[in-house]
């Protein structure tokens, strides 16, 4: 009877350990919610959109639109595109959610505007030196990203941007439910333009950016062609015009800054696409940029930092608090720069012209000084030494900031034919050419230019 | 074995002296009933001649006159409660006479209900009578064993067991039992065998710091399961004993002051209480309130420095049961309050993109100052109907509330970064208020219905709650570098756009389960056999919010310098309706219905425990994504078949042979099943969940050799081997648009070791050793920086294997005990020796960061002053240990200033790369008993 026991005891011993039973899981997950595309057919646009807005006509949105991976929304020149909020939370400033193809075809003579309602009053307070509201961030700016990923797209890259002749404006109100916490966590400031398609073209040329809260476009990914462009008056406390990421390859040319609170170009391979930050910067102007920036250890014009890569050639540079910085963690063998001209009003702005804390050092094509307002580039229209340095070093409030500091404001940036920045560009340097589309959905690039700065005297560059 | 046994003992320098010559009486006590030695136990030895002596019997139950004179004796032997022995006797001269005194308890011969053997089950004679008399591979620490110990909570009391490391939270206090080198995730905690819920808002487990050591009757570890018990520990189970209603009125007190040598160098920062509100203002007043200035309290900013807070230990238990002996009742309250500082330098570090050598970016100094305040109170009643019938309800609350400063001053190696002693520094205040409570409601009864078949059941409400408030302070200064090579310090302003953050965080897990089960117990083909077969169902909602509100600068008021008192600045709020869609907003329900078949039975020498476990898991939640992403809803579904069987050969009545297998899973935290994205933007990989995570399963299998000599000295010798499929570990992965670091499962991962354990009493003197070798190996993807071709900077990656996150290979306790009843003097000094082991996993090849070997040692010591008065002393990290990670690759060859290889403290070209240092200093407690 024993024999039961022992036979048990094998048992259990041996079938019971093979027979250790694992059921895989049952998984349901909720799919990501992709809603039918509308036809355009009213002036007030909502939800899910593709097709085309027509010349001449103004349209608004209120609450969030998106473009589905796939479709395209298209802009005929004269488009006004209204953003109707008040800044203060998510829902009430407005995102576009685009996963598909941007395209805004303004041009010279017949621009698009992509703002809000109240922009002819903001530009007025603006002009006013009061930029309270005009730093508040209104709505909640493109965003190009891939759409969310489904059994039936697996695999969404995004589309491409392609912004021509184009005002946008205003962007930065918080981020809320509907972002991507990747890069927009709850309450955060949004920018007028997000860039995330790593195998995609972001080409903006000859358009205007003004007021943004923080950042005004930043890209974690793509490959951009960013030609003779104005940027003015963005980032409240701190915030870069153009700030670049992992995975961003491009040039970026002829294009005007005045007035960033930190830098104007800003490149920097933080992020992980495994796609090296390279890009390359030359004929730009940046003018007065840097001081609403509050922390140490900042730029004010432009910056090579973490891993980044390119080069930077026949920039001119005037009265930022910080020139060219190349930090000692910069991919710092390969980035190649020269032939900047530099112009300080005051000491400080001088001793910074190669920033102390980057290991750049004057170039042989470089003119720079080391005497204050040394080297005046002679602005056509424009008094480099209107603003007192000296006593406004920074960090400065917006408030004591002169409208004509920070904003074109009827000032002409093109350089006298004395000016010394007059044939010492350097024109024997390749663009990336990361974009390889010319025509009207593709790129112009302006190779380099014998003159330093965005504005040629032989009438090319920028043409603003 | 003996031998081993000796040469153990003679390699700890034990010295025993022994008597010659003249007549001696040496003899054992131990109690009739259970055969356990008599600790404690008066003895005298008297003549007619006026010679009277008198000793306390031992650790071991021993007594031993010398010098006793030759004659007609009388010897008597007393013990609370137990009839007392007398004998007559002879000595010659030169006589060594050696008595076995068997004393009977009185308590059992007086009463004929019979109620379950009620011995004290706190006492180290019945740890040591479980573990062998377990069905199961068991630790056990007992009541008196803690009370004795230097530990004043569970979490440390469990590093005294051999195959267990505990993990450390930043005061310096053991938090996390790690059982023979396995991740929290696998080990579940259990009060009175029944799982408790976690308040931590990602995780299951439950920090064991919570737990003051005195609530519990003993403390178990057990290292297999049978099929009774939930299947989910994977490294085992902790179980929390509370203590029951004694047979006789007992009064137990203890108050006693702590002091923190850290605190008496640098006195301690304190803060101030948020006078508004403790929950967020978007919980409180609705997803659409726009918050204002007026929402937020400054208070808990101000910060206050006290010079010599004392800490408070108190406990107070009372206890007794009615005269029939039918209702029985005990209340126990327990009460610490404990002052620490913490100081560490540490670095934050990253990875060289072309070298993947690390690369330090910051240097940063911080200080804690940590009150933690442990309040629970435990009321256990019973009631005997009569002998077949029994109900006990049982009621617990639990309460750890932590205040916690921290100063952080963070240099950037990057930043502004051209020499030693320069670049931007980042100084933030912060205080943290974290209150967590568990309360749990368990009514329990027994009935047999006929001699062969009895059923008991249990019905248990618990909940975890936990609330965080956090406040926090942004200051910029730095040191930069002047144009004339000078250098200047730049004023502290606040930063503008993080300025002052206040963070709500709440969590809840209630559970509520049901246990029902059937003993039957026949007898077939002469054999007794017992049928256990059950189920059980629990029901759990947890629920989880988050919001972080930043309260910028305002625009026209952008720089503001600070002076130390928050209140002159000024601030606006950034973020009007807080984090409604932070991933840590979510709700979670999980049901687990469970069922068992259990069989045990002795033939001969051998005992077979063994059964079939089937446990059924359905989740499902719903989380703070926008609908438009992937995993807004989820559900997941599974069961499992978990066999076991546990064979125990008594080798004879001291020695047991055991082997063991047993199936078990682990189960995903809810947090890392939730589809969420997390962690700073700028950071180089974000943190994401993933739903399709699968439940770990593993086979276990344990052999052990275990000795039980005499008295309370025992020896357990074992070999395990656990074979692990789809472990659950952290690693990057490509989602198609980047790198992510995400939950993933690995293949299959072993892990094997071995463990010894000894405890030798010899009279007054003892010592208890363990050592554990445990070895494991798992393979993760991680991502290796290179230069390309081309001269890009990219990665690849790359697959490593390595040892479990927080395994060490080598474990080890030593104490050294002394007692002498008689004086009523109790003395300890325990050292723990914790090998190296990974503190966490780096996303880069070969990057991950390791904490030393280490070896800590604590002394306690009780000694009788007044009847039942005691007065005693614990003085814990004697050494001052401190806790130090590091970085297996030679930080590289000096550089430049900002890059890879700089010149900073604390780095050495060459040697392992630096990462933390935290000292803890000493604790001192003195305090006083009452035992009625």
């Amino acid at each position: 009877m024993k024999n039961i026991f022992v036979k048990l005891i094998v048992a259990s011993g041996f079938t019971l350990m093979l027979n250790a039973c694992h059921k895989e899981e049952v998984v349901h997950i909720s799919q990501p919610l992709v809603s039918t595309a509308n036809a355009i057919t009213t002036d007030t646009l909502k939800g899910t959109i593709k097709g085309t807005l027509l010349t001449g006509k103004t349209y608004y949105f209120s609450s969030d639109l998106t473009v589905n991976d796939g479709d395209t929304l298209l802009l005929q020149s004269g488009v006004h595109l209204i953003a109707i909020g008040d800044g203060l939370t998510p829902a009430t400033s407005p995102e576009i959610f685009m996963h598909g193809t941007f395209i805004s075809l303004g041009t010279k003579d017949n621009p698009n505007y992509i703002t809000v309602k109240n922009a002819a009053d903001l530009h007025t307070q603006a002009a006013a030196q009061k930029y309270d509201n005009v730093l508040l961030g209104w709505w909640g700016g493109i965003t190009c990203t891939p759409a969310a990923a489904t059994s039936t797209h697996p695999n969404p890259q995004g589309g491409d941007a392609i912004i021509k002749w184009t005002h946008i404006e205003f962007g930065g109100g918080p981020a809320g439910a509907s972002d991507d916490q990747s890069f927009y966590t709850s309450g955060s400031p949004r920018y007028n333009i997000y860039y995330a398609n790593i195998t995609k073209n972001l080409i903006i040329e000859d358009s205007w950016f003004f007021g943004s809260k923080d950042d005004n476009v930043r890209t974690a990914g793509g490959k951009v062609s960013i030609m003779r462009n104005t940027f003015e008056l963005c980032g409240g406390v701190g915030g870069e015009f153009f700030n670049m990421k992992s995975g961003t390859v491009g040039d970026l040319a002829y294009n005007m800054f005045i007035g960033a609170a930190t830098n104007s170009l800003k490149a920097s391979d933080a992020g992980t696409t495994g796609v090296q930050c390279h890009v390359n910067m030359y004929n730009n102007t940046m003018v007065n940029g840097g001081f609403r920036q509050t922390k140490t250890g900042r730029g004010g014009s432009i910056d090579f930092e973490k891993s980044a890569r390119g080069s930077i050639y026949n920039n001119l540079i005037v009265n930022c608090r910080f020139g060219v910085r190349i930090t000692s963690d910069a991919d710092v063998k390969n980035v190649a720069y020269n032939n900047q001209l530099y112009y300080g009003y005051s000491p400080a702005l001088v001793q910074q012209f190669y920033s102390l804390d980057g290991i750049g050092v004057k170039q042989s094509g470089d003119i720079l000084s080391t005497t204050p307002q040394d080297n005046n580039p002679m602005f056509y229209g424009y008094d480099v030494n209107l603003f007192n340095f000296t006593t406004n070093p920074g960090p400065v409030n917006a408030s004591i900031q002169p409208y004509n500091v920070i904003a074109i404001s009827g000032s002409n940036f093109k350089l006298l034919a004395a000016s010394p920045g007059i044939g010492k560009g350097k024109t024997d340097i390749t663009p990336l050419s990361s974009v390889t589309t010319t025509g009207t959905y593709g790129t112009t690039i302006t190779l380099p230019g014998k003159d330093i700065g965005a504005y040629q005297n032989d009438g090319t560059g920028n043409q603003h | 074995m003996k031998k081993t046994l000796t040469l153990f003992l003679l390699t700890f320098c034990y010295f025993v002296s022994f008597a010659a010559g003249t007549s001696s009486v040496k003899g054992i006590v131990t109690d009739k009933t259970t055969g356990d030695p008599m600790i404690g136990a008066m003895v005298i030895l008297k003549n007619k001649d006026g010679y009277s002596r008198s000793v306390s019997t031992g650790l071991d139950g021993s007594f031993n006159f010398k010098n006793v004179p030759e004659g007609h004796l009388e010897i008597e032997v007393k013990y609370v409660s137990y009839a007392q022995s007398e004998e007559n006797f002879d000595l010659k001269r030169g006589e060594e006479r050696f008595f076995k005194v068997q004393l009977e308890s009185k308590v059992n011969s007086l009463t004929d209900v019979t109620i379950n053997a009620r011995a004290d089950s706190g006492s180290d004679k019945s740890a040591r009578r479980l573990v062998q008399k377990s069905d199961q591979v068991i630790n056990v620490v007992s009541a008196k064993t803690i009370e004795l110990s230097p530990d004043i909570t569970v979490a440390n009391v469990t590093q005294r067991v051999s195959g267990v490391t505990i993990e450390r939270s930043n005061n310096g206090e053991g938090q996390y039992a790690i059982i023979r080198g396995m991740e929290k995730r696998y080990t579940y905690t259990l009060i009175d065998g029944f799982k408790i819920p976690s308040p931590d808002n990602k995780n299951r487990y439950v920090p064991l710091d919570i737990f003051p050591a005195d609530l519990i009757s003993r403390l178990e570890v057990y290292k297999s399961l049978t099929p009774a018990m939930e299947g989910d520990a994977i490294a085992g189970a902790i179980n929390l004993v509370l203590k029951d209603a004694p047979d006789k009125f007992t009064v137990w007190a203890n108050l006693g002051a702590g002091l923190s040598q850290s605190v008496a160098d640098r006195g301690f920062t304190e803060f101030g209480n948020n006078s508004s509100t403790y929950r967020s203002p978007r919980i409180n007043n609705g997803d659409n309130y726009n918050a204002t200035i007026g929402d937020f309290s400054n208070n808990p900013l101000h910060f206050s420095n006290s010079k010599l807070p004392i800490g408070t230990i108190a406990g107070l238990s009372i206890g007794g049961r009615t005269t029939n002996k039918k209702f029985g009742a005990l209340v126990s309250l327990s009460y610490q309050n404990i002052y620490k500082n913490t100081n560490g330098v540490f670095f934050q570090t990253d990875v060289d993109p072309v070298s993947n050598a690390p690369l330090v970016t910051d240097i940063q100094r911080r200080v804690y100052s940590t009150q933690q305040e442990r309040t629970s109170v435990i009321t256990r009643f019973d009631y005997q109907f009569n002998k077949n019938n029994k109900i006990s309800l049982d009621a617990a609350y639990i309460d750890l509330a932590q205040n916690q400063y921290r100063y952080t001053s963070d240099t950037s190696l990057t930043l502004a970064r051209t020499g030693m002693g320069q670049g931007r520094v980042t100084e933030s205040p912060r205080s943290i208020r974290n209150v967590q409570n568990i309360y749990n409601f368990n009514i329990h009864g027994d009935h047999h219905i006929t001699d062969q078949l009895s059923v008991n059941w249990t019905a248990i409400y618990s909940k975890a709650t936990a609330n965080e408030n956090r406040y926090d302070l942004s200051l910029i200064t730095g040191r930069t570098l002047q144009a004339d090579g000078s250098v200047a310090q730049q004023p502290v302003t606040v930063d503008a756009l993080k300025g002052q953050g206040q963070t709500f965080a709440y969590n809840s897990d209630q559970d509520k389960s049901g246990y029902l089960n059937f003993v039957y117990t026949p007898e077939i083909a002469n054999t007794k056999v017992e049928f256990t077969a059950g189920g059980m169902y629990r029901h759990k909602t947890r629920s989880s919010t988050f919001d972080d509100y930043t309260l910028g600068l305002p625009l026209n008021n952008s720089t503001q310098t600070f002076n130390g008192n928050v209140d002159n600045n000024t601030f606006a709020v950034s973020t009007l309706q807080g984090t409604a869609t932070d991933p840590l907003n979510y709700d979670f329900t999980e049901n687990i219905g469970a069922a068992y078949a259990q069989f045990k039975f002795t033939i001969g020498k051998l005992q077979t425990v063994g059964g079939v476990r089937y446990e059924n898991t359905d989740q499902s939640w719903t989380d703070a994504l926008p609908v438009t992403q992937l995993g807004k809803t989820g559900s997941i579904k599974y069961y499992d078949f978990l066999p076991s069987v546990n064979f125990k050969y008594m080798l004879s009545d001291q020695q047991n042979l055991r082997a063991s297998y047993y199936s078990a899973i682990s189960r995903p935290n809810f947090y890392e099943l939730i589809p969420h994205t997390s962690g700073d933007p700028d950071a180089d990989y974000q943190e994401v969940g993933n739903p399709y995570l699968k439940h770990a399963t593993s086979d276990n299998y344990d052999l052990r050799y275990e000795f039980f000599p005499k008295a309370l000295d025992q020896f357990l010798a074992g070999v395990f081997y656990k074979k692990i499929n789809d472990p659950i570990e952290y690693s990057l992965i490509n989602n198609g648009l980047g790198y992510v670091s995400e939950a993933g499962n690995f293949g299959t991962a072993h892990n094997y070791g071995f463990e010894l354990d000894a405890t030798k009493y010899i009279s007054r003197f003892g010592v208890r050793a363990n050592y554990a070798f445990t070895q494991s190996s798992i393979t993760t993807t991680k991502r290796q920086d290179f230069k390309d071709a081309n001269g890009n900077n990219t990665f690849r990656t790359v697959d490593q294997s390595r040892p479990l996150q927080g395994q060490s290979k080598n474990t080890g306790n030593l104490s050294l005990l002394y007692k002498d009843s008689k004086s009523g003097f109790d003395a300890q000094v325990s050292a723990v020796y914790t090998g190296e082991r990974i503190n966490s996993v780096s996303a880069y090849l070969d990057n991950d960061v390791w904490q030393k070997g280490f070896v800590t040692l604590d002394f306690s010591a009780e000694k009788r002053i007044f009847k039942n008065f005691y007065i005693y002393g614990k003085a814990t990290n004697l050494l001052n240990t401190p806790y130090q990670l590091f970085i297996k690759l030679p930080y590289p060859a000096l550089a430049a200033p900002g890059a890879s290889g700089q010149a900073v403290e604390y780095q050495q070209a060459g040697k392992d790369t630096f990462v933390r240092r935290d000292t803890y200093q000493q604790y001192y407690i003195l305090g006083l008993h009452y035992k009625l």
